[in-house]
């Protein structure tokens, strides 16, 4: 041995050093036991690199490194399982867990903390500049847009919806793409603070020349930010300027449910009732509804405390004597809940509502809500009645239902109801949606209210 | 662990002709290091499938420092059994393979 020893080259003794050293590394047990069998097998190790002629680079990062980096950690682990008693591995464990969770609660360690927040930084930076190459796609998207758009309302949507990670096709009909999230804003990046600063200015503008789309916008849901939008003095702005229209005292009267202010509520429901334009189909069947039905109910009942405006509205719909209906004017003056009620077998119980379904039925249809019209009159109809409600439907356009003109627009469940009501309206035969119709009005009147 | 009980198949080895002897059984594929090697030595000692021995088959031409491993009955019979397991898995590989060749060779069909 010492012979040969002496022909090794002197990194060989230089690198078996080190890997002396480096078998402190392992557990004193296992150096003990193995230590001198490594020590030979290592030097035996590097002979052989010798012959087969490489140096000890090779050797200390092709073999020593991985070598010690595999197996030192499962020795530590083996000895404290193998040679430990159970107390003391036990002991060992709940430390370890101690300090685990002192170490990883970045508000107890410093150093973890700091760690931590360089991560956080570094993540954050590279969502920052994914989204920000996002954004700034769907900002010359919004650009390309903007050149179609001929309104700085318009002009306005487009850049917030860029920085929401969607663009929308010019009036808003259809989604383009989506894809960035919330988080964009959530990060803040310069893309979508870009972005903002042009809906921001856009928006202002239209504010500024009392452009009705973005008063009424500024009011329901904000474009830009709400600083720019000044929700209250728009909603002021837009009562002065649009006093005539119901849906603008419909946002009045929603302000003042969350409010609890009663006046302020009394004084929007007599103008919602005697408004004479509505903006939207609905906003002139609820009016219609309004008038007819002459139910607003004092408002000492509806506001005695502050509620929510769900809250307010269901009470609202209870002293229309519509107890299971949530609201029936809420901000967007939907209807759905009225007429589904009275589309419901509830409201074949109660000879009461039923008569209110029926007339609200009629209304409805006077106003062009034909399908919805049909539907609640002839469900809420007298037995004898069926035949007048089919006269008076015959020979009505039904395409001009829910305000469209384009038939594509109406839902498949829409087309349904047209096509069935229209034929019953048109040759007065009966399909099974309608015997059954029939036969529950039937009865409901054998029922008591 | 099974490459060194093959490697013991051929006789009492000491630690480094186990790790040269691994390397040649596996093509070249396995190198096993000091502590690799000397880390599963000890496992294998401990489930009594490698015992030491005093033996020294090439006395002659040997450091004395050397200790030399040998195969138990138990470890013999574990060589055994892990073989027989390998064999079934490569059989069933091997039968597989043909399928998947056939497979692949028809989706390039239905491809094309």
């Amino acid at each position: 041995m010492n012979a040969r020893k002496s022909n090794d080259p002197r990194w060989i003794g230089v690198l078996c050093r080190v890997y002396s050293g480096a078998l402190w590394l392992y557990p004193t047990s296992h150096r003990k036991r193995w230590g001198d069998a490594m020590r030979q097998a290592f030097r035996d190790r590097c002979r052989e690199a010798v012959r087969e002629g490489r140096g000890p680079l090779n050797v200390l990062f092709a073999e020593l490194l991985p070598d010690l980096a595999k197996t030192v950690g499962s020795e530590h682990v083996d000895a404290i399982y193998l040679e430990v008693n159970p107390m003391k591995r036990l002991l060992y464990v709940l430390i370890a867990a101690f300090f685990a969770m002192v170490l990883l609660r970045p508000d107890v360690s410093p150093a973890v903390d700091k760690v931590h927040g360089w991560w956080r930084q570094r993540e954050e930076l590279a969502y920052d500049r994914a989204y920000s190459a996002h954004l700034e796609a769907l900002a010359q998207a919004a650009e390309r847009q903007r050149q179609n758009a001929d309104d700085d309302v318009t002009t306005a949507i487009l850049y917030r919806d860029a920085t929401q990670g969607r663009a929308l096709y010019y009036q808003g009909t259809g989604v383009m793409f989506e894809g960035a999230g919330i988080l964009s804003e959530a990060i803040g990046s310069d893309a979508s603070k870009a972005l903002l600063d042009r809906a921001d200015a856009a928006f202002a503008r239209a504010l500024k020349a009392d452009d009705l789309w973005a008063l009424s916008l500024a009011v329901r849901k904000c474009p830009a930010r709400p600083s720019v939008c000044a929700r209250d003095a728009s909603l002021a702005r837009l009562k002065a300027l649009n006093a005539s229209n119901g849906a603008v005292w419909a946002y009045d009267l929603a302000d003042a449910h969350k409010a609890g202010d009663e006046e302020r509520s009394r004084s929007a429901l007599a103008h919602m009732a005697q408004s004479t334009r509505f903006d939207t189909h609905n906003g002139r069947t609820v009016r219609a509804l309004l008038m007819a039905f002459d139910r607003v109910p004092p408002p000492s009942r509806l506001f005695a405390k502050k509620r929510s405006p769900s809250e307010a509205a269901t009470e609202m719909a209870q002293a229309l004597a519509y107890p299971r209906q949530g609201y029936l004017f809420d901000e967007y003056l939907e209807l759905k809940p009225f007429t589904d009620f009275c589309r419901s077998s509830d409201a074949l119980t109660h000879t009461q509502r039923q008569a209110d379904c029926r007339a609200a039925g009629k209304l409805m249809a006077e106003q062009g809500e034909l399908v919805d019209g049909y539907v609640t009159w002839m469900r809420n109809a007298a037995p004898g009645e069926l035949d007048s409600v089919r006269e008076a439907f015959r020979d009505r356009e039904w395409r001009s239902w829910g305000g469209s003109h384009d038939p594509s627009k109406i839902g498949i469940v829409g087309r349904l109801e047209i096509r069935l009501a229209g034929r019953r309206g048109m040759d007065g035969r009966e399909t099974t949606a309608a015997r059954k119709g029939e036969h529950s009005i039937e009865s409901a009147h054998d029922v008591p209210a | 662990m099974h490459h060194i009980l093959l490697a013991l198949l051929e006789g009492d080895l000491h630690g480094y002709a186990i790790m040269q002897s691994v390397e040649a059984l596996s093509d070249g594929a396995v190198r096993m290091g000091p502590g690799t090697l000397y880390g599963t030595l000890k496992r294998l000692l401990d489930q009594g499938l490698v015992e030491e021995t005093d033996e020294r088959p090439a006395a002659d031409d040997d450091d004395e420092r050397r200790r030399y491993y040998r195969l138990t009955p138990s470890g013999r019979e574990s060589v055994r059994s892990e073989t027989a397991r390998l064999s079934r898995l490569v059989k069933f590989a091997s039968k597989h393979a043909r399928w998947a060749h056939t497979f692949e060779a028809q989706a390039a069909v239905v491809k094309a």
